[in-house]
């Protein structure tokens, strides 16, 4: 029997130590100590601006010693930094989050994004995450309609889609672009795959107030600015009921954009350890439980609860998102929409 | 050896030569005037001497030494000069002492000195009560007289003045030229004193120096400019005179309007050449009875006249107008016939 | 050759027969440094626009400018709202220049402050307000005017819908008039009240002797002033984004903007901007040429010394005037940003609406605050310390006229006010995002987008101080044994320091509100607050965005103040 020589055994160990942290999937001591060497965390993320700060002080009051930079923009725009930033040869972000699942595609494709898995992850349901474990759904809501319930009676209110067209909504309604955001985006899709591109020729005739963000039209019906909102994220809208705002929403006859929000680590991140705290953090059921009490969202962790007064997802016809189908036609569905409706 | 030379000295705006090739000496203490119309490049041959203008051709020598020629020049603040300004140039920044031990300060003289000597000069200028005021404060008078306190006080080589009574209200001129001419007197400093105003000229120049067009048009004592001018030119601008055209004759007979008249001197241009002579308004006579006769008279006609209390100026006709001094007891109307005589010794040729 | 730095402190030169010339390397370099700051970004942008992704000559991105709708309608929608914002200007500046400067109006000197106000307030901070106040539901306005008529929204045609094409060139006015107003203004000084009171004498009433004597005389001003404002209509980014955008109304700065979106059309972006160029300096030409050699005038309080027109009872309207488009520009916006700071629903009364929320989150929680807030005074002080040197050196060498090609100085100081603000970011972006320097991603490219962007202004403010000091008192100076150095400290420096602080001043505000340039240039770590502000309202989020505004102006007023504290009051 052959010893393995003490100064090889020495080096295996010395090379595992080094390497381990950043290989590592779970928060282990060695991988914080890393992190906090390091110092600084960025995160990139579309969620509503007071919910990525939410949870920004919460992983602060976490790892006090770790900073963490949150850079908040429509998840459009931060695919269009993120990309940018990259053909630049600036390596900034760490730690991303958008509400467009074709993006995360589009990343893998281009070998940007690092292979990891936090320790929840391994409970979410399969379609939830990415196969070799390049991304995972970190939140997910609904594309809704909406309307102003002090401007409009209950009898009067829209129940779908088509109820839209109606020409007693001209003027009044307000809409998020999918140039700008992603779980426009994936809405828009999802309607022009069941109702076709007809429908949204005849409701660039009603007039509609054209917003950018899904999270703007939830504001802008609670202020009276608008009556009714096309599309906006259900997550302001549980943020607008929860502050006691006249508003109410619809889950439309036709069905409901269902939105899965990804996040994931960059190859390249300048903060590599940091990163991975961050990332295993974010999937917590802590945090998953703050993005739906605070957040509105919905959470694809099986140990999160919900607060009375949401409709169970089970309860709604959802139009399920499709980021492979959706990848290939993303600019012409941006072209489309713009030569419709403008910038 | 003179003490400021000035040697072919020539500068050129444009390819137009400001200053053309002019040549001057000054001597020790002189008070020499620079004269002439705008534009005659008085005001840039002050500012080559001083050192704020480079020359193009020439040179400017002060005790032999080169301080200005096309290959170099030394700069102003090494040439011990003072410089007087139209614009008073008085630091608005700074108080009126301040001002005045400006030059000292440059100098590096120490602070006690400088104070006695700042002390003593605004004394001479009576200056004292202002001398912690500002220039704001005070009138141009005032401030130029600061200025003039500012230059004695460094006890320059050489002072330079340009046109430094123009800014002035007329009255104070007269207090101002006095004050120029004591400090003179007492430091005995060279100074070239540039002015477009000959009556400024004549009272405070040793001598004058005519200039028109970038050349030097004559240098004399204010007297010799003021009598015997070399040029037409410096007998209009020297005022006083009348330039009447004339073909020379012979000798010193020259014709004007088919008549002849004798000249006591000057230059003359050849016998059948077209030349002039000069001769001053009063030393011409309004004869008004053309019986009177006399050799050296023109007929004339009256064109009008102008009472000026002490003397009646007369524009006479001789086929050329004539400006004739006459006294104020005699006045004759427009279009009075009358004999204009000249005096042969009081006539000067000019060909230029 | 002497640097610069050395020829402040005044070290002796040595002795010799020619004096070292430091001023001809001197302005070599200021030359060079102006020229790549100028010409370098329009090269490339020259450059980009006629080449193809692989970097083959094309003319194809112009054709598209040519035939594409979607570009030509942004562009036919920029000149038209410009000529508008022009028009109104001229309309209201004319009578409110003419009411300070010729009649006994009272309260001028504060009426001439609330404009300067107008002037200094960012224009995208002005549609914001205007978006709560005219928003043509919720807006404060309508919500007022309906009540007062017992209208219901959404039925009745709001009083006012700010998020239109009117709406913007609505709100572009409010922040362009400052500009014609003091051109107006200052030349109408500038005429002697003879020439009034010679009509008067003939018996004409002061409102026809301002119609037929006064107005001919100023509408050299007026045209000029025309001009500004339909120039910088044109380049402004915020109110057309804000105002117009939703509106499905594009202008050329968006559409630039736009495409800048990734993936980015650079080419199309290079060949959209260019055409801008030829245009804003056709302006520039008419501007000199109808007002001669003045440029920029700055507002100062030129008072009496002549007769003014007595206006009765007239007062009144005029004061009512100015209340009008004062209140406009400065009451109702700043009053709207402050109470939508403080408020949780900014549509609704303000009974159980009051919190302190906004501003903790701004403060306390929101992580880019911070760092914007730093970004943008890192910048601000920068381009305007720089920026003030690099003018004052330009300016002196060109004013005293003291080195050959002085000139051209002077020009590439000016050239910049031709160039819109994102046609600079486009050249800038185009520059530093290839080798050998690349600056993109940096506060380095901002900067130079700020320092080249105020050149201009700064140079006037200074060129105007240089000017008023008589060359002959630094001659007078080193006739007394200063060298040329000890002059510029002694005599030169004291005498332009109101100056230099007025540039100072000027730079700094220009930079610390710019916007259309800054959108195209910086990425998550070199956000400014302009820019953050404008990310806000994508997500509607007005509660952050007041608090922002109101600490923007706050900062920028408070900076006038402090340092007018400390101009120079000594008699000069």
């Amino acid at each position: 029997m052959r010893l393995i020589p003490l100064n090889a055994l020495c080096t295996f160990w010395w090379v595992a130590a080094i390497a381990l942290p950043v290989a590592a999937q779970e928060t282990t001591p060695e991988l914080v100590a890393a992190a906090v060497k390091e110092g600084r965390v960025v995160w990139y993320s579309a969620v509503d601006v007071k919910v990525a700060e939410a949870v920004a002080k919460t992983f602060r009051a976490s790892y006090p010693k770790i900073q963490i930079d949150v850079e908040r923009a429509g998840s459009e725009r931060v695919f269009q930094r993120i990309n940018q930033e990259y053909q630049s040869g600036i390596k900034n972000v760490d730690v991303v989050n958008s509400s467009d699942a074709s993006h995360f595609l589009f990343w893998k494709q281009q070998k940007w994004l690092a292979p990891h898995t936090p320790p929840d992850v391994k409970r979410f349901g399969a379609r939830y995450k990415d196969p070799e474990g390049y991304f995972a759904t970190w939140r997910a809501t609904l594309n809704v309609i909406a309307y102003n319930t002090n401007l409009v009676s209950p009898k009067d209110a829209p129940t779908g889609y088509l109820d839209l067209l109606d020409p007693k909504w001209k003027g009044k309604l307000v809409k998020s672009h999918p140039g700008y955001s992603g779980t426009s985006l994936t809405g828009t899709y999802a309607l022009t795959k069941a109702l076709g591109w007809e429908y949204f020729e005849k409701l660039s005739k009603q007039a509609v107030q054209q917003l950018q963000s899904t999270t703007a039209p939830p504001k802008s019906i609670a202020s009276g600015e608008r009556v009714v909102m096309v599309d906006g994220n259900e997550y302001n809208m549980f943020m607008e009921i929860d502050a006691k705002s006249p508003v109410k929403i619809v889950y439309a006859k036709e069905g409901t954009p269902f939105v899965t929000s990804p996040g994931a680590i960059f190859a390249a991140a300048p903060h590599p350890n940091a990163a991975r705290v961050l990332q295993n953090f974010l999937f917590t059921v802590k945090v998953q439980q703050l993005l739906v009490n605070e957040g509105g969202l919905r959470s694809v962790h099986p140990d999160v609860n919900y607060p009375p007064g949401r409709t169970p997802l089970a309860e709604i016809k959802l139009l399920p998102d499709d980021p492979e189908g959706m990848l290939p036609l993303i600019a012409d569905i941006k072209k489309r929409y713009t030569a419709i409706f403008g910038n | 050896m003179a003490h400021l030379e000035l040697e072919n000295l020539t500068k050129r705006f444009s390819g137009v030569a400001s200053v053309d090739a002019i040549n001057l000496s000054v001597e020790h203490a002189e008070f020499i005037c620079l004269l002439g119309p705008s534009g005659c490049g008085k005001t840039t041959t002050l500012r080559m001497i001083a050192g704020l203008i480079e020359p193009d051709a020439g040179e400017v020598r002060v005790g032999g030494k080169v301080l200005s020629s096309p290959r170099g020049v030394i700069p102003p603040e090494r040439r011990n000069m003072g410089m007087i300004f139209q614009s008073y140039a008085v630091w608005p920044h700074m108080t009126v002492g301040q001002n005045v031990a400006y030059g000292l300060k440059m100098r590096k003289v120490p602070p006690a000195e400088r104070h006695k000597r700042t002390e003593a000069v605004l004394r001479a200028t009576r200056l004292t009560q202002l001398a912690d005021r500002y220039p704001a404060e005070l009138s141009g008078g005032q401030q130029q007289r600061v200025a003039l306190a500012r230059a004695v006080t460094s006890q320059p080589d050489i002072l330079l003045l340009d046109e430094p009574l123009s800014n002035l209200d007329a009255n104070l001129r007269g207090d101002l030229r006095l004050e120029i001419r004591r400090l003179h007197e007492e430091f005995r400093t060279t100074s070239i004193y540039v002015t477009h105003d000959q009556v400024e000229a004549m009272a405070m120049a040793d001598r004058i120096v005519v200039m028109n067009l970038g050349r030097i048009e004559q240098i004399g004592t204010p007297q010799e400019v003021y009598d015997r001018p070399r040029s037409k030119f410096v007998a209009r601008f020297l005022g006083g005179s009348n330039v009447i055209d004339a073909v020379h004759l012979s000798g010193k007979a020259v014709e004007v309007a088919g008549r002849a008249l004798e000249i006591g001197e000057g230059e003359f241009a050849g016998p059948g050449k077209p030349m002039s002579f000069c001769v001053k308004t009063h030393d011409l006579e309004l004869v008004p009875d053309l019986q009177a006769g006399g050799n050296n008279t023109l007929n004339a006609i009256v064109r009008g006249q102008t009472y000026l209390g002490s003397h009646r100026d007369y524009v006479v006709d001789i086929g050329q107008e004539v400006l004739v001094a006459a006294p104020a007891s005699l006045d004759l109307p427009r279009g009075s016939k009358v004999l204009i005589r000249f005096r042969a010794d009081r006539c000067r040729g000019l060909i230029q | 050759m002497r640097p610069a730095a050395d020829a402040i402190e005044g070290t002796p030169e040595r002795s010799s027969a020619r004096s070292i010339d430091w001023t001809a390397p001197f302005s070599i370099v200021m030359a060079l440094l102006l020229a790549s700051l100028v010409l370098l970004p329009m090269f490339w942008l020259a450059l980009t626009s006629l080449r193809d992704d692989s970097g083959r000559f094309t003319l194809e991105h112009y054709r598209q400018l040519v035939v594409d709708p979607a570009f030509l309608k942004p562009l036919a929608n920029t000149l038209w709202t410009s000529c508008a914002v022009g028009a109104l200007c001229v309309i209201a500046a004319a009578p409110m220049s003419w009411l300070v400067s010729r009649t006994d109006l009272p309260g001028k000197r504060l009426l001439r402050v609330l404009i300067l106000a107008s002037f200094v307030t960012p224009p995208f901070l002005g549609a914001f307000a205007w978006v709560l106040l005219g928003g043509p539901n919720a807006g404060l306005l309508n919500q007022w005017y309906y009540g007062l008529f017992g209208l219901k929204p959404f039925e009745a045609a709001p009083l006012l819908n700010i998020f239109s094409a009117s709406g913007m060139v609505f709100v572009i006015f409010l922040y362009t008039f400052p500009y014609v107003f003091t051109f107006v203004a200052n030349s109408l000084d500038l005429i002697p009240s003879e020439l009034e009171e010679a009509s008067a004498i003939l018996g004409a009433s002061p409102f026809r002797t301002a119609l037929h004597i006064t107005l001919p005389l100023g509408l050299p001003a007026l045209l000029a002033g025309f001009l500004v404002a339909f120039l910088q209509s044109m380049t402004l980014f915020g109110p057309p984004a804000i105002l117009a955008m939703p509106a499905g109304i594009d202008v050329i700065t968006t559409k630039i903007w736009s495409l800048f979106q990734f993936p980015p059309r650079l080419g199309l972006a290079a060949a959209a901007s260019l055409p801008l160029l030829p245009i804003t300096v056709a302006l520039l030409r008419a501007q000199t040429l109808i007002l001669g050699r003045r440029g920029y005038a700055v507002i100062s309080g030129k008072s009496g010394g002549r007769q003014l027109i007595r206006l009765g009872a007239w007062k009144v309207p005029a004061l009512a005037l100015f209340a009008l488009v004062l209140g406009c520009s400065i009451a109702l916006p700043y009053g709207v940003l402050l109470r939508t700071s403080f408020v949780k629903n900014w549509s609704r009364p303000l009974a159980d609406n009051l919190t302190l929320e906004h501003w903790r989150f701004v403060f306390l929680e929101f992580s880019q605050t911070k760092l914007a807030l730093q970004n943008t005074f890192v910048l601000g002080i920068a381009a305007a310390t720089a920026g003030t040197i690099l003018v004052t050196a330009v300016g002196y060498l060109s004013l005293r006229k003291i080195v050959w090609g002085h000139r051209s100085l002077a020009f590439l100081a000016n050239a910049p006010v031709a160039i819109p603000g994102i046609v600079l970011a486009v050249g800038l972006f185009l520059s530093y995002t290839r080798p050998p320097l690349v600056l993109y991603g940096t506060l380095w490219i901002i900067f130079f987008a700020y320092l080249t962007k105020e050149l201009p202004v700064g140079y006037q403010q200074i060129s105007a101080s240089l000017k008023a000091v008589h060359p002959e008192l630094e001659d007078a100076s080193r006739i007394f044994g200063a060298t040329r150095l000890r002059a510029l400290f002694d005599i030169t420096a004291p005498l332009i320091r109101n100056g230099v602080i007025a540039t100072w001043i000027f730079i700094f505000i220009g930079s610390i509100r710019e916007l259309s340039a800054t959108i195209l240039l910086f990425t998550a770590r070199t956000k400014t607050i302009s820019v953050t502000m404008f990310d806000l309202r994508e997500s509607n989020d007005w509660g952050p965005i007041a608090v922002l505004s109101t600490t923007m102006l706050l900062i920028t007023f408070g900076m006038v103040a402090v340092i007018y504290r400390f101009t120079d009051r000594r008699p000069t």
